[in-house]
């Protein structure tokens, strides 16, 4: 208890983080509803972006963001500190992104082979129709590549848009990212050289 | 090196995840190879259009995802506790004394039933010694000069008793060193204080004035100190914070109380302060306004 009033819950006490989120968590396993909200607080920036930009859709990343962390909620008990509260956390996120993604990719797939013959090039044209969501931030890209850009990321994998989107904007380590698809970092390495490759392939042209 | 295993290398550069020497080489290979150079730099305009294509989050979405969160956790937690009181064990007749809002709580957690006035039902079962397995929730001062207490353990009790009964003194001590929730340190030193006259509460004190995190708890640890300013511990604790607290209030209140007496000590650590106090002016004027007050020097030549 000494630990958790030293270093967890008083806002101008400012321990080294790990202690800090260690105390944290424990308080929060033994139901402080404070120490809770702090954890979501600490972490839950990231997980919107992660799942926003990911999915590009308001509506789907509020539902990633609600699940996954009444799925902490439910689950902080268990959490038995053998990896970091981060990979733990990322591991549900990126599972319920995955879902998300693979869903979206199984009904485009459907509709692009009903409407095609020739899917993967019909595929890249279509999509940006599709994802005509307003944002300020793609103003400053050309249009053309903007639209290449969307169209390559959909055409990733779902694993390589992750383990991408995880590396470039979120700066989460290739190991750290291994810890939360359950892989190694050798193979969430791989994963980046594919997706970087396909980018590079489908946009070196344009830069 | 050879061009084809650099360009495999590119992004990872990028990304920082090489080791020393694998950099080292790539290094070398980009110093004398222009057309990998070339390749390398587009790698890098690629990362930075890529950067551009950063969505940002729509204005009021992580608000709307906190509160729904919210929502749900609150109706999770009245399910429990509805279950609970189906079950009989426990009666929610009280509101609380405090509202929780006040404490930016997320309404979830423990099973949060609340027991019936203290004489209306039967006696909690007898508290166990060791107070520490606790968590103090609510100080509430009788006019009887008895302190009622709301604490944690599996579930929530309500705790009666006067100052001198032991129990209620070691709930009162280890909440004021030991909850989470400031609010509840100050009421328990509040409280507390009435007997800084014991070695164990005035340990308490002193404590929380050299500890604590938050400048309210010190400085009411300090006014409960107040009667014991010239104790040399207190005015070891106090010289310590003149010198070292981040917080003018508390500085300010601890020369008010070492000034209560003229001794060497207190005009040796002030006359300090004016020479060394260089970032707050005004405990500085307070100090020089004191050690005047005082007949004493300013400067020390
Ligand atoms: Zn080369």
């Amino acid at each position: 208890m000494t630990v958790v009033r030293e270093s967890a819950l008083s806002l101008e006490s400012r321990p080294a983080p790990e202690t800090r989120q260690t105390a944290l968590i424990r308080a929060a396993q033994k139901g402080d509803e404070l120490a809770f909200e702090r954890l979501v607080q600490c972490y839950d920036q990231g997980v919107l972006r992660l799942a926003f930009n990911l999915l590009r859709c308001s509506e789907d990343a509020a539902d990633v963001y609600q699940e996954a962390f009444l799925r902490v909620y439910r689950n902080l008990h268990t959490f038995r500190f053998d990896c970091s509260f981060q990979t733990w956390l990322y591991r549900i996120v990126s599972n319920l992104c995955l879902d998300v993604l693979r869903k979206r990719k199984s009904r485009k797939e459907e509709s692009t082979v009903l409407d095609t013959a020739d899917g993967i090039h019909d595929r890249a044209e279509v999509i940006p129709e599709e994802r005509a969501e307003a944002n300020p931030q793609r103003r400053l890209l050309s249009g053309e590549l903007q639209r290449r850009i969307e169209a390559v990321l959909s055409n990733l994998s779902p694993r390589e848009r992750m383990v991408f989107e995880m590396r470039h904007y979120e700066g989460m380590r290739l190991k750290a990212i291994g810890d939360a698809l359950g892989t190694s970092e050798e193979a969430a390495k791989n994963c980046l050289f594919r997706a970087t490759q396909k980018m590079r392939m489908a946009l070196g042209d344009l830069v | 090196m050879t061009c084809e295993s650099a360009s495999r290398y590119f992004s990872s550069l990028l990304y920082g995840e090489l080791t020393f020497e694998e950099e080292e080489k790539l290094r070398q290979h980009l110093e004398t190879c222009a057309r990998c150079l070339g390749d390398f730099e587009r790698e890098q305009r690629l990362h930075q259009a890529l950067d551009r294509y950063q969505a940002e989050i729509p204005g009021t979405l992580l608000a709307e995802c906190r509160r729904s969160l919210r929502e749900e956790i609150g109706e999770l937690r009245n399910h429990k506790r509805s279950l609970f009181s189906k079950l009989g064990k426990f009666v929610a007749l009280r509101p609380w004394t405090r509202p929780l809002g006040a404490l930016a709580l997320i309404a979830i957690g423990f099973f949060a039933a609340r027991l019936t006035e203290p004489g209306t039902g039967p006696d909690p079962a007898p508290v166990p010694v060791e107070a520490a397995a606790y968590r103090v929730r609510n100080i509430e001062p009788k006019p009887s000069g008895r302190v009622e207490l709301v604490v944690d353990e599996t579930r929530q009790r309500v705790l009666s008793g006067g100052l001198d009964d032991h129990r209620i003194r070691e709930f009162l001590l280890m909440a004021a060193g030991n909850s989470a929730d400031p609010g509840i340190r100050v009421e328990s030193i509040e409280v507390l204080k009435e007997r800084s006259g014991s070695d164990d509460v005035r340990d308490a004190l002193l404590s929380a004035v050299r500890h604590d995190a938050n400048a309210g708890v010190r400085l009411k640890a300090i006014e409960g100190l107040r009667p014991y300013a010239d104790h040399p511990d207190t005015r070891k604790a106090l010289a310590q914070v003149l010198l070292t607290d981040n917080n003018p209030g508390v500085r300010a209140q601890a020369i008010d109380l070492l000034v209560q007496n003229r001794e060497l000590d207190v005009i040796n650590v002030l006359q300090q302060l004016v020479r060394t106090e260089e970032e707050n002016s005004y405990i500085r004027m307070r100090s020089q306004k004191a050690l005047r007050e005082m007949n004493a020097s300013v400067g020390t030549f």
